[in-house]
């Protein structure tokens, strides 16, 4: 069970709500942790008992190190082990994509969400949760258990021990929620479509039209996605107050590769940095030292988006361009015109994806050659014609709202017109609930 | 703020209201909980509710509308051309061509009398003129597959080709607008070449009585992609006229029948309409003919021919129809393939290309 499925939306929801919402508030964590283990235990049932092992031996880990707090090297001790056992659970990911099956669910999430408590234990950066449940609630809360986002334990532990329900924490929960679903069930699904249908092209008869519609429809897909997911947690979030962090935003329309980058998995990159960027780069201050940290860090950010050598590949090739733009052209860039700076983020991160669409290094290359071969009879044929007739308003719709047009425009209704865009927005989200569920069935 | 209330307000509602009513219907309406052994505890929930929900049909409908008025001429593989739906079938899985291809081979070198092999193509082969535009790329080129066969047969069975002629007719309502199945005027033309090849005079059109058992038809495309722009079909029958022609339809199968025509039509009232059809398809269905006539025929077949056996049956004193996907080995070795005067392997294209139940052949009996 997944969020966007009936299952989720017409009892599992509609059941926590009720479960949540009518227990005493010194039960609603208890109860919150019961429904989370519910449905990760519905989720991926072959891989309950690991995680609950990854749970306690994480809190395990969380005790040692408060336990020997003047005895550094049993607390480092500690944290390595938590980091080993975080390391072998996606390395047994890696396996399951290796052997045809997907990685399991939250495996990154749950594993490392942990391991960064023990280490911010050691550094005396988080206080010591005595409250086993409220530890394995921050861990594995259903909201979050797919894509995240990395919250820092600091940031949920208040929110854990004093509840803050409201209407308007509701309100704007349930929006989000439909939101992201929308996202990732009407736009999402059909962006990916669209990008297998086109990538079973052979390559021999690839064209111009073809390369660039895969890797728009590749980015667009990702981007729709990801954020769907990022929105229905961060919508669950509010319904059962918890406030997260925005986890994506609108990061395909920057005027930089680093701005793309800060933009895409805001909190991972963000644990990335704290736990190995910064630790790294405080060791030397050379400037090939920080780029190479850099790229440490990027490879990690791309191993997440894709657990094989391609999705760090694409981590590396971020990171290189980030690099480029810190060493080389950055001032260039600021001195360009904003459309311009745009195409180049653009493209920049369009060709990226070139390394994640393709098996291998050979193949990208090959996609990217044809992304310029301007020969006439090249340009396009009848296979993506055919599809772009099936599929244009995708790929259309995608362009248009991976721009922040809908915040600004609501914006500027709701200064002008309050009551019409009150209208409007009931009306937008009544539309949204009833074109997820009509793409559910 | 106020927006994000009144939205939230109603989507619960929604929410709620739509699980509390697929509770309802699913009691007023009989909707089953699918049993255990049918995946697993949310593949089941999720394909009761699919069912449940209210508007469930309308709002399958709707999404498959939206997205044809935004230009998606094919969905979930099959084709939407103006008052008609037509399958796309996949590329051909290699593995089981091979198996299929030799199983039949060994089989043919094994018999004495004269076997005989066709292959059926499909409507998006012979409809190319309905598909949608630019579409010929995605279409599998079914006359290369099936001349490429019929060289790996040549020697061993004599090869009926329909492609052409079917192709020819194409103006004509050779298949069903929403099933992936010749109708009877189609199963006429496979029989005639049939009939022809097979060294008999086959009966001429005139010589049928046509019937029209069903009039709104909608057939499993439908229930795939409900596009409402749909012709139903009309289910016709095609009856012999002259000569008294008499005939026995024996099933076996679980369980065994017996229906004393061709055509049982107390089945479209039931609700199978296309079962008419000599009954519907059974592990081995026996056609006699009460009258004595000449010769008799084991045929290979799938649901394809069951338009075209009818016509068949009025040429033969018996006609066996075996099922390779459903007939159980202990069938298939109980038939003494001697005891035939000829033999046919009539499959559809799609058939011969996704199943190895082709290779069962190899199983039979002396």
């Amino acid at each position: 069970m997944t969020f966007f499925s009936l299952t989720f939306l017409l009892i599992f929801l509609p059941v926590s709500l009720l479960l949540y919402y009518t227990v005493p508030v010194s039960l609603k964590n208890p109860v919150l942790l019961l429904l989370s283990l519910a449905f990760y235990g519905l989720l991926e049932p072959r891989f309950f008992w690991l995680m609950l092992f990854s749970l306690l031996f994480d809190y395990g880990a969380a005790c040692i190190v408060c336990s020997f707090r003047d005895r550094s090297g049993i607390g480092r001790l500690a944290c390595f082990l938590s980091a080993v056992k975080s390391a072998a659970y996606v390395a047994y990911g890696v396996l399951c994509i290796r052997q045809g099956s997907p990685s399991p669910a939250g495996i990154l999430i749950f594993t490392w969400s942990a391991t960064g408590y023990v280490v911010d234990l050691y550094h005396k950066a988080a206080p010591f949760e005595r409250n086993f449940l409220d530890f394995a609630l921050y861990n594995c809360f259903f909201g979050r258990i797919f894509l995240g986002p990395y919250v820092k334990y600091t940031v949920i532990r208040p929110q854990l021990k004093e509840k803050r329900l409201s209407l308007a924490s509701i309100s704007s929960g349930m929006v989000l929620l439909v939101q992201g679903m929308a996202k990732k069930v009407v736009l999402g699904d059909s962006l990916m479509g669209l990008y297998q249908t086109v990538s079973a092209i052979e390559e021999r008869e690839r064209t111009l039209l073809s390369s660039w519609t895969l890797l728009l429809s590749l980015a667009l897909g990702v981007y729709f996605v990801f954020s769907g997911y990022c929105d229905a947690a961060r919508g669950l979030g509010h319904i059962f107050s918890f406030k997260m962090p925005r986890n994506i935003f609108f990061p395909l329309h920057t005027g930089s590769v680093r701005e793309f980058v800060e933009r895409f998995n805001i909190s991972w990159l963000d644990y990335l940095r704290r736990y190995i960027g910064y630790p790294l780069a405080a060791l030397h201050g050379s400037a090939v030292w920080q780029g190479i940290c850099t790229a440490v860090c990027l490879a990690f950010y791309g191993a997440w988006l894709s657990l094989t050598p391609r999705g760090i590949l694409w981590g590396g090739f971020l990171a290189l361009l980030m690099l480029s733009e810190k060493y080389l052209y950055g001032k260039l860039l600021e001195k360009l015109p904003h459309l311009l700076r745009r195409l180049y983020a653009g493209l920049a991160v369009l060709l990226s994806f070139a390394l994640l669409s393709q098996p291998s290094l050979h193949s990208s290359y090959v996609l990217i050659k044809t992304l310029f071969q301007f020969e006439a009879g090249l340009w396009y044929n009848d296979a993506i014609v055919y599809i772009l007739l099936q599929n244009y308003w995708a790929l259309a719709l995608g362009l248009l709202l991976s721009y922040p047009m809908i915040p600004r425009v609501s914006s500027f209704i709701r200064k002008r017109w309050p009551a019409c865009a009150n209208i409007f927005s009931v009306a937008l989200n009544l539309g949204l609930i009833t074109l997820t569920i009509m793409f559910l069935i | 703020m106020l927006s994000k209330r009144i939205s939230a307000i109603l989507m619960l509602l929604i929410l709620v209201g739509l699980t509390l009513s697929c509770f309802f219907r699913a009691r007023l309406y009989g909707v089953a909980f699918p049993e255990r052994g049918q995946g697993t505890i949310v593949e089941r929930t999720e394909a009761f509710l699919g069912e449940a929900v209210p508007f469930s049909r309308t709002m399958r409908s709707a999404k498959v509308d939206l997205k044809y008025l935004l230009g998606s001429r094919e969905q979930e593989g099959i084709f939407m051309s103006g008052k008609r739906l037509i399958e796309n079938i996949e590329e051909p899985v290699s593995s089981y061509v091979q198996s299929n291809t030799e199983a039949i081979i060994q089989f043919a070198q094994q018999q004495s009398v004269p076997t005989y092999m066709s292959l059926i193509p499909t409507a998006s082969a012979i409809l190319q003129n309905a598909t949608p535009p630019f579409s010929d790329s995605r279409i599998y080129n079914q006359k290369q597959f099936i001349d490429e066969r019929y060289k790996n047969f040549s020697g061993q069975l004599s090869c009926v080709d329909v492609y052409s002629t079917l192709l020819q007719n194409n103006s004509q309502p050779l298949y069903f607008n929403t099933e992936s199945l010749l109708t009877m005027q189609g199963g006429y033309f496979v029989y005639e070449l049939l009939s022809k090849r097979m060294g008999n005079a086959p009966y001429s059109l005139d010589r049928f009585e046509i019937a029209h058992i069903q009039q709104n038809y909608y057939g499993s495309l439908y229930d795939k992609v409900e596009f409402r722009n749909i012709e139903p079909d009309i289910i016709s029958i095609f009856t012999y006229r002259r000569g008294l022609k008499e005939f026995s339809v024996t099933h076996t199968g679980e369980p065994n029948k017996v229906y004393h025509t061709l055509f049982p039509q107390f089945l479209a009232d039931l609700g199978r309409p296309l079962d008419v059809m000599l009954g519907g398809q059974s592990a081995i269905v026996d056609i006699e003919q009460k009258k004595k006539f000449r010769n008799s025929l084991l045929v290979f077949c799938d649901r394809q021919m069951f338009s075209v056996l009818p016509f068949l049956a009025c040429d033969y004193q018996t006609i066996r129809a075996v099922d390779l996907e459903q007939a159980t080995d202990q069938q298939l070795r109980s038939i003494n393939t001697s005891q035939y005067d000829e033999i046919l392997f009539a499959y559809s294209v799609d058939t011969f290309m996704h199943s190895n139940a082709l290779s069962r052949v190899g199983r039979m009996g002396g």
